[in-house]
C-alpha cells in the first residue's frame, strides 16, 4: 500500500469502500511546482452492518487511509454528524481507535455553521435538536416495553436512532445522558413515579455542552489543530497552500425558513417543550414526559371518569362488584383477540417524527463546491443536503475579481458530483434548466456537459437487500444520473443483476466509436480497487 | 338472537350526536344545527339471545361494532356509557358534551351504526366486515376465512390529528390532539378530539365497510384506487350530513334558497374536516369565497384536471367535487316547482325572510336528494370490476346500477351524473359518452362482440349450460357437489387428489352452515315454543336451498358462511367450464400457456382463479318490484416485477404452482364481476377489468403507476410498493402528511 502521489493537476477523488455511508479523500497538487499532495478527507462513516466485504471492518480501511496519506491530513471535513458519516471518528480518549492508534495528525476541522458553539441560534437549534432525539428515545423506549424490541415499528425508530446517536436503543442513550447529568451534578431529583429519571433529563435546566447532542465528534475536535465554521456565501476561499482551486459553501442554509420546523421560536403558534404544537411528535412529547414523571400522562378528561389500565389489564374485575371493569377487562383483554389490541398504535407517530429529525439535520449539511480555476470545472459535495438545502442556493453569489458569480454559473461547470443521501429520494433535484430552483439540469452545461460524472456513496446491494429496504439510490435518480453521465457513475458497491433496463438499453443503443472512445479516457482516469474508487479531474482547459 | 316473533313493538334507539363540533368554533348563527338525533333501528341493535332485557349494554357494544375507551398514551380506560340505563335510553342519550368521555362513546357509535344501516338500506343485504384470512398450513390446504362479527371502535387510541380504520386489527382508531394555532378553528391550546367530528366517524366507517366488499380496492394498482377509497368516504360522509333536514335548515333560510347563490352546501362542504385539516383539498375543488363579493361560488369544472393532478386526497376531491355537481344539479332541478309555487310563477321570491313552509321544504328535498345520491354512490359499488378500478368505470357502475334498477329515468339523474362527471373530466376511456354506452355491456352484447372479434358465428345457446351449472349450484348446492365429486367430471391434468380434497373441503363447509342454520331455528323454536318451527330433517336438509336466499334472517353469520361455501363451488364449478370462448368472453384466462408469472392453481395447474365474492343484492325497484341479484367477482393473479428486464425472465419460466411463492415487486391483478339474476340464474351484465391478466399493457400500466409513486414517495426511506395493504389507511393518512 503506497502514498498517493499528487495527479498532474487537479484532484483525485476517492471514494472508500467500508460499508453503506460517505468516506471520501480528495488529493490535491499544490502547485505545479510543488508536488507534495494536499489531503482532504469528508467525512468518515457507515451505517452499522452494512460491510461491502465481510469481515473488513472500517478501521481496516481507515489503516488504508493512514497508508496513502502517511497520516497527515491537512483538512477532515465532516458534512453532518449522522452515523453513516462520522461512524468512522474517534471517540474521545479511545485508544484502540485507528485515528490514535496509527497516529493522524489534522490540520484543520471544518464544520458547518450549525455546529458553533459561539453561534446563539445555532446552540438554540442544536439543543431543540437534542430535545428532540430525547422525545425519539423516549417512545421508543415504551414502544419496546409494550411491543417489545423487535417490534417493526420500534426497530425502525431504533435505526433511525443510530443514525442520530449511534445508539440503536432509546433506553440506552436516555440511561447516558441521564447518568453524564448526574455526575455533573445537573440532573435534578425525580418526581413521582418517574424511577428512571428520564423524565428528569427534559427538565435539566442547566445542560452540559455536548452532553445531549453531537458528541460524536469531541475526539475529532480534540485532535485538530484548528476548526473553523462555513456558511453559505463565505468565500471564496482559497485552499490553504493549494493553487489553482477555490471553494464555495453553498450550505447549510442561514435562511431561518427553511429550518423553521426546528424553530418554533420564529412562530407565534403554540409549542411545547421542543415542539411547535400540531407538528411530529409534539403530542408524543406530551404524553411521554410529564413534570410529575412518565407514567402520569396528561387525560384531556377529569379523573371522575378514568379508570387505571391497571385495574383492567392487571387485574381481574368481577362482575358483580364491578360490571364496568369487567365489560372492559372481558372484553379487551379476550384471548382470541390479542391482534386487535391497541396498545402502541399511538406511538406510530414517532415515524413521523424520526423522518423530520433526520431530514433536518441532513439539510444541516456543510456543501461544499470546488472550483478548479485553470479548467474552470467544478466539484460539487452536498452530503446529504436535500431540497430544503436545495432550494436555497439559488438566492447566493460571489464576487470574484469584480465578477459576480452565481450558484448558477458555478452547478453550470459543475463535471463531478458526489450524489447526495446516498442517492436517494429528495436529494438530487429534478427538475429543467429554467426553473428556478437548482437541479440536476442545472449541472454541466454547455461544453461541460460531456465531462460530467457522478459517485453515489451507496452500497445498492445492501440498500436493496435490508430488511426494510432503502432505496439508495432511487432508480428514477440513478437513471437520471446515469443518462446525464453518459454511463459514468460510480458507486462503492453494485449488484450487476441490478443493472437497470435503461441502462442495458443505453449501453446497447452506445455501441459507437466515440462512445468507446469516452469510456476508455473515462477509465483511464479511473480506478476500482478492493477499498475503494478513485477518479481524477484534471485541471486542463477544456 | 331476537325473537322475530315477538310481538311486542320495539323503538328505535334514538342517541343525540353533533352534527358539528362545537368544541372547533364554529360560528353563533350555526348553533341551531349542532345537534341530530340518530335513530337505529332495533332489529340492528338486538338484545342478545341470553341477555336479559334490562341488563346493561355496556361499551356500546352491539351487533356491529364495539366501543372499547382505551386511551393507552394516557394510561387509563374510560368508563364505558350503558346504553340500557334509563338514564340514557329515556333522554335520547346522553346530551352532547366534549368533556364526557361517554358521550364520545356513545356518538361514535351511533353516526357508525347510522352509515351501516345507510349501507343496508342501499344493498339489501348485512354488511359484513373483511374477514381475517389465514394462508394454508396448519392441516389446512387452502386459504381459509374468519368470520368477524363486530368492527372495534377505540374512540382515543391516537394522540395526533389522524384517525383510521386498521384492516388488521378490524378496528377504528380515532386521535385526540392539542390545537394549534391556524385552521383547526378551535381556540388553540384546547383538545380537539376526531371522534366528535361526525365527518370522520363516517369517512373512516366507510373505509371499513367498502373493505369488506372490496378487500382488494386498498391495494395501490392504478392512480384511482385509493383516491376511490378517499372520495367514496368523503361522498357518503358529506351526503350523510345533509340528508338531516335539520342541518340543511338554518342554511337555507339563509341564503333564502337562493339559486344562483347555493353557498349553504358549498359552505357546509368547506367546513368539512376543517379540525382536522383535511378540507383544503374539497376546498380546492367545489369552491371558495371570492374575494371580491365575499360570495360563495362554485368552482368552475376543469374537464383537464385529473391529468395534473396526483395523490388519493386530491385525485379523491376530483371525484368529490364531480358527484356534488351532480347533487346540485338534482337539487336545483327538484325545487323549481316550489320556487315558482312560493313566487306565484315568477320564481324569484320577495325581499326579506323566507317563508318557514318554503325553507322547511327546500330543506326535505335537499335532504331527499342527498340520500338518493348516497343510495346510487353506494349500489355503485356492486357494479365494478373488482380489481383496478379507474374513476371512469366507477362512473359505469354508477348509470348501470342506477339504470337497472329504474330503467326510466324521468328526472333525469343519470344524465345529471354523466353531465357532472363530464365536466370535470371523470370519464371512461369510450370514444362516446352517453347512458347507453357506459351501461356495462350486457352477456349478449358482450357474446356477440365476441363472436364479431373473432370472425365467427355461433350458436350462443353454450351459454345456456353455464346458466344451467350456475342454477344448480345456487338452488341445490348437494346436487352440484355429487355432480362435482363424480370423477369422471375432472378435467384433463387436474390432480385428482387434490380435487377430491376440495370436494370434501366444500361439502364440509357444508354441513358447517347446515349445522349453523339448525342451531338458529333450534334457538327460535325455543323462544317462541313453536315446534313447528324445529323442522325433522337433518342439517343436510338445509343446503338443499338457496342459502343467499334465507331471506328470513338477516343473520349475518350465516350469510357469511353461506358466502363462503358458494365462493368455494363456484370455484369447483369454474373450474370444469374453462373452455376458450368462456376465455374470451370473460377475459378470463385459462391457456396453460400463459406467461409463467400468472399464478398457478395447485389443483388444475392452470391460472388460478380466486372466486372473492359471491353476494346477493337485493333492491326495491321501480313499482315497488323487489330485484334481486347475485354478484360474483373473480379475480386473477399474476406476479409483477418493475423491471421489465426480470419481468421477461420470470416470464419464461417453466408455470409451477409453487411460484406463488416467489418474490415479487408487486401483484398485477385482473378479473370480472358477474351479476346474475337471481330467478332465471342467467348472467345478466359482465364487469371486466380493461385487460386480462396476461395482457402485457395492464401489467405495464401498473408499473407505470408504481413507478410515479416511487417519484412521490415521501421520504428517503421509503421501502418500497410492497410494504402492504395493512398499513393502506394508516399510510395514506400520516405519512403523505395530510391529516386524515
Amino acid at each position: 500500500m503506497s502514498a498517493i502521489a499528487p495527479p498532474a493537476s487537479g484532484v483525485e477523488v476517492r471514494m472508500y469502500r467500508a460499508g453503506h455511508g460517505d468516506f471520501f479523500l480528495l488529493t490535491f497538487r499544490r502547485s505545479k511546482e510543488n508536488d507534495t499532495p494536499f489531503f482532504m478527507l469528508i467525512d468518515c462513516g457507515m451505517k452499522s452492518g452494512s460491510h461491502v466485504k465481510k469481515g473488513r471492518h472500517i478501521y481496516d480501511v481507515i489503516g488504508d487511509l493512514h497508508a496513502h496519506t502517511g497520516g497527515v491530513l491537512d483538512v477532515v471535513v465532516v458534512t453532518h454528524e449522522h452515523q453513516d458519516h462520522v461512524s468512522g471518528f474517534p471517540k474521545s480518549g479511545d485508544k484502540k481507535h485507528p485515528f490514535y492508534k496509527l497516529g493522524f495528525t489534522i490540520k484543520e476541522l471544518w464544520l458547518g455553521w450549525t455546529e458553533d458553539e459561539t453561534d446563539p441560534f445555532a446552540n438554540h437549534l442544536r439543543e431543540l435538536y437534542g430535545d428532540q432525539v430525547l422525545t425519539l428515545a423516549l417512545a421508543h423506549h415504551r414502544m419496546s416495553q409494550v411491543h417489545g424490541a423487535d417490534d417493526a415499528l420500534a426497530e425502525e425508530i431504533g435505526e433511525f436512532l443510530e443514525l442520530e446517536t449511534g445508539h440503536a436503543s432509546g433506553v440506552d442513550l436516555l440511561k447516558e445522558v441521564r447518568d453524564e447529568l448526574d455526575e455533573a451534578g445537573a440532573l435534578p431529583p425525580a418526581i413521582g413515579t418517574d424511577t428512571d429519571g428520564f423524565g428528569a433529563v427534559f427538565a435539566a435546566k442547566s445542560k452540559i455542552k455536548g452532553a445531549r447532542y453531537k458528541r460524536r465528534l469531541q475526539g475529532l475536535r480534540h485532535m485538530a489543530q484548528e476548526i473553523k465554521f462555513f456558511s453559505p456565501g463565505d468565500g471564496p476561499l482559497p485552499l490553504p497552500g493549494v493553487d489553482d482551486v477555490r471553494l464555495y459553501p453553498f450550505g447549510p442554509p442561514r435562511d431561518e425558513a427553511l429550518l423553521k420546523s426546528l424553530n418554533p421560536r420564529t412562530d407565534e403558534g403554540f409549542h411545547i417543550g421542543p415542539f411547535q404544537m400540531g407538528s411530529p411528535g409534539a403530542e408524543l412529547f406530551g404524553a411521554l414526559t410529564s413534570p410529575y414523571g412518565l407514567q402520569e400522562t396528561g387525560s384531556p378528561f377529569a379523573p371522575r371518569y378514568a379508570i387505571p389500565e391497571a385495574r383492567i389489564l392487571d387485574r381481574r374485575p368481577r362482575k358483580g362488584s364491578d360490571p364496568e371493569g369487567y365489560f372492559l377487562s372481558r372484553a379487551y383483554r379476550a384471548k382470541k383477540e390479542e391482534l386487535r389490541r391497541i396498545d402502541g398504535d399511538w406511538l406510530g407517530d414517532a415515524e413521523a417524527l424520526a423522518l423530520r429529525i433526520n431530514n433536518e439535520v441532513n439539510n444541516t449539511s456543510l456543501v461544499l463546491a470546488f472550483e478548479l480555476m485553470q479548467s474552470e470545472q467544478v466539484l460539487l459535495f452536498t452530503g446529504d443536503a436535500q431540497r430544503g438545502s436545495w432550494v436555497s442556493w439559488s438566492d447566493l453569489s460571489w464576487s470574484v475579481d469584480g465578477r459576480r458569480v452565481t450558484a448558477r454559473d458555478l452547478l453550470g461547470r459543475c463535471t463531478f458530483y458526489k450524489a447526495g443521501h446516498h442517492g436517494s429520494h429528495n436529494a438530487t433535484l429534478d427538475g429543467a434548466f429554467e426553473d428556478a430552483h437548482p437541479n440536476l439540469n442545472w449541472m454541466a452545461r454547455g461544453k461541460f456537459a460531456d465531462h460530467f460524472v457522478a459517485m453515489i456513496p451507496t452500497n445498492k446491494a445492501w440498500a436493496f437487500g435490508k430488511k426494510r429496504p432503502w432505496r439508495h439510490p432511487m432508480k428514477a435518480i440513478e437513471d437520471a444520473l446515469f443518462e446525464k453521465a453518459k454511463s459514468r457513475v460510480m458507486m462503492i458497491k453494485t449488484d450487476t443483476s441490478q443493472k437497470t433496463a435503461p441502462q442495458q438499453q443505453w449501453w446497447k443503443a452506445h455501441r459507437t466509436d466515440a462512445f468507446a472512445k469516452m469510456r476508455a479516457e473515462f477509465e483511464s482516469r479511473t480506478e476500482y480497487a478492493e477499498t475503494y474508487v478513485s477518479h481524477v479531474v484534471p485541471d486542463e482547459p477544456l | 338472537m331476537e325473537n322475530p316473533f315477538s310481538t311486542e313493538f320495539r323503538p328505535p334507539r334514538r342517541l343525540r350526536v353533533l352534527a358539528f363540533d362545537p368544541t372547533t368554533a364554529r360560528s353563533f348563527e350555526n348553533r341551531a344545527a349542532r345537534v341530530v338525533t340518530i335513530s337505529i333501528p332495533y332489529e340492528m341493535d338486538p338484545t342478545p339471545a341470553d341477555a336479559k332485557p334490562d341488563d346493561p349494554k355496556y361499551g356500546p357494544n352491539g351487533e356491529y361494532f364495539e366501543v372499547i375507551d382505551y386511551d393507552p398514551s394516557s394510561g387509563v380506560f374510560y368508563t364505558p356509557i350503558d346504553l340500557n340505563n334509563p338514564q340514557v335510553w329515556l333522554n335520547d342519550g346522553l346530551a352532547p358534551s366534549a368533556e364526557n368521555p361517554q358521550f364520545h362513546q356513545q356518538m361514535v357509535y351511533a353516526v357508525a351504526m347510522n352509515t351501516v344501516t345507510l349501507f343496508e338500506e342501499a344493498l339489501g343485504r348485512s354488511v359484513q366486515w373483511a374477514p381475517k384470512t389465514r394462508p394454508p398450513g396448519r392441516g389446512r390446504t387452502i386459504w381459509t376465512e374468519e368470520y368477524v362479527p363486530r368492527l372495534r371502535i377505540y374512540p382515543h387510541a391516537l394522540r395526533e390529528a389522524n384517525a383510521f380504520y386498521n384492516p388488521k386489527k378490524k378496528a377504528l382508531l380515532f386521535g385526540y390532539f392539542t390545537a394549534p394555532n391556524s385552521k383547526s378553528g378551535a381556540p388553540k391550546g384546547t383538545t380537539v378530539f376526531t371522534c366528535l367530528s361526525h365527518d370522520i366517524i363516517v369517512h373512516e366507517t366507510v373505509h371499513a365497510i367498502l373493505d369488506g366488499m372490496h378487500p382488494r380496492f386498498a391495494e395501490n394498482s392504478n392512480p384511482d384506487m385509493r383516491a376511490l377509497h378517499e372520495a367514496f368516504s368523503d361522498i357518503v360522509a358529506l351526503f350523510q350530513l345533509f340528508s338531516f333536514p335539520d342541518v340543511l335548515e338554518d342554511q337555507i333560510g339563509k341564503t333564502r334558497g337562493d339559486l344562483e347563490k347555493q353557498s349553504l352546501l358549498g359552505e357546509l362542504a368547506q367546513e368539512f374536516g376543517q379540525a382536522v385539516g383535511r378540507g383544503h383539498a374539497l376546498r380546492d375543488f367545489l369552491g371558495g369565497l371570492n374575494p371580491e363579493t365575499k360570495e360563495w361560488e362554485a368552482k368552475t369544472p376543469d374537464p383537464d384536471i385529473l391529468s395534473k393532478t396526483q395523490g388519493p386526497h386530491a385525485r379523491g376531491a376530483v371525484l368529490v367535487a364531480a358527484v356534488f355537481r351532480a347533487f346540485l344539479t338534482i337539487y336545483r332541478h327538484r325545487v323549481k316547482d316550489l320556487f315558482r309555487i312560493a313566487s306565484n310563477g315568477s320564481g324569484r321570491l320577495r325581499d326579506g325572510e323566507i317563508d318557514p313552509d318554503l325553507k322547511k321544504r327546500l330543506a326535505a328535498e335537499a335532504a331527499q336528494c342527498a340520500r338518493r345520491v348516497l343510495r346510487i354512490c353506494i349500489r355503485a359499488m356492486d357494479y365494478t370490476p373488482p380489481v383496478n378500478v379507474s374513476f371512469g368505470s366507477y362512473l359505469r357502475a354508477i348509470i348501470t346500477a342506477d339504470h337497472d334498477l329504474f330503467p326510466a329515468d324521468p328526472n333525469g339523474y343519470r344524465d345529471a351524473f354523466i353531465e357532472a362527471f363530464s365536466a370535470w373530466g371523470v370519464l371512461p376511456d369510450m370514444p362516446v359518452i352517453t347512458e347507453e354506452a357506459l351501461l356495462w355491456p350486457t352477456i349478449s352484447q358482450a357474446e356477440q362482440d365476441r363472436q364479431a372479434r373473432n370472425g365467427i358465428s355461433e350458436d350462443p345457446t353454450w351459454l345456456a349450460q353455464i346458466q344451467g351449472h350456475l342454477g344448480t349450484m345456487m338452488s341445490n348446492p348437494p346436487r352440484m357437489l355429487t355432480f362435482l365429486a363424480s370423477p369422471r367430471n375432472l378435467p384433463k391434468g387436474q390432480s385428482q387428489d387434490r380435487h377430491n380434497a376440495l370436494v370434501n373441503q366444500v361439502s364440509e363447509d357444508a354441513r358447517e352452515v347446515g349445522l349453523l342454520v339448525q342451531k338458529r331455528l333450534v334457538t327460535l323454536s325455543k323462544m317462541t315454543g313453536v315446534e313447528a318451527l324445529l323442522p325433522s330433517a337433518t342439517q343436510d336438509d338445509y343446503l338443499n336451498v338457496n342459502l343467499l336466499d334465507i331471506d328470513d334472517s338477516r343473520d349475518r353469520e350465516v350469510m357469511f358462511f353461506a358466502s363462503n361455501h358458494y365462493k368455494r363451488l363456484l370455484w369447483l364449478v369454474l373450474n370444469g367450464l374453462q373452455t376458450p370462448r368462456l376465455g374470451q368472453l370473460t377475459g378470463l384466462v385459462f391457456d396453460r400457456n400463459a406467461p409463467a408469472t400468472v399464478m398457478r392453481s395447485a389443483t388444475t395447474r392452470q391460472p388460478s382463479m380466486h372466486v372473492a365474492g359471491v353476494r346477493i343484492a337485493r333492491r326495491l325497484g321501480q313499482r315497488g318490484k323487489m330485484e334481486r341479484e347475485y354478484v360474483v367477482e373473480v379475480i386473477q393473479t399474476r406476479r409483477g416485477y418493475l423491471d421489465p428486464v426480470e419481468q421477461l425472465r420470470e416470464d419464461a419460466r417453466a408455470p409451477d404452482p409453487e411460484d406463488g411463492k416467489r418474490a415479487c415487486d408487486f401483484n398485477y391483478r385482473a378479473g370480472g364481476t358477474f351479476l346474475i339474476d337471481a330467478r332465471s340464474f342467467a348472467i345478466r351484465r359482465l364487469i371486466r377489468t380493461p385487460y386480462d391478466v396476461a395482457d402485457p399493457r395492464g401489467l405495464e400500466a401498473h408499473r407505470a403507476h408504481l413507478g410515479g409513486e416511487e417519484l412521490r414517495s415521501v421520504s428517503a426511506f421509503y421501502s418500497g410498493t410492497h410494504a402492504g395493504a395493512d398499513q393502506a389507511f394508516t399510510d395514506l393518512h400520516r405519512v403523505t402528511g395530510d391529516a386524515v
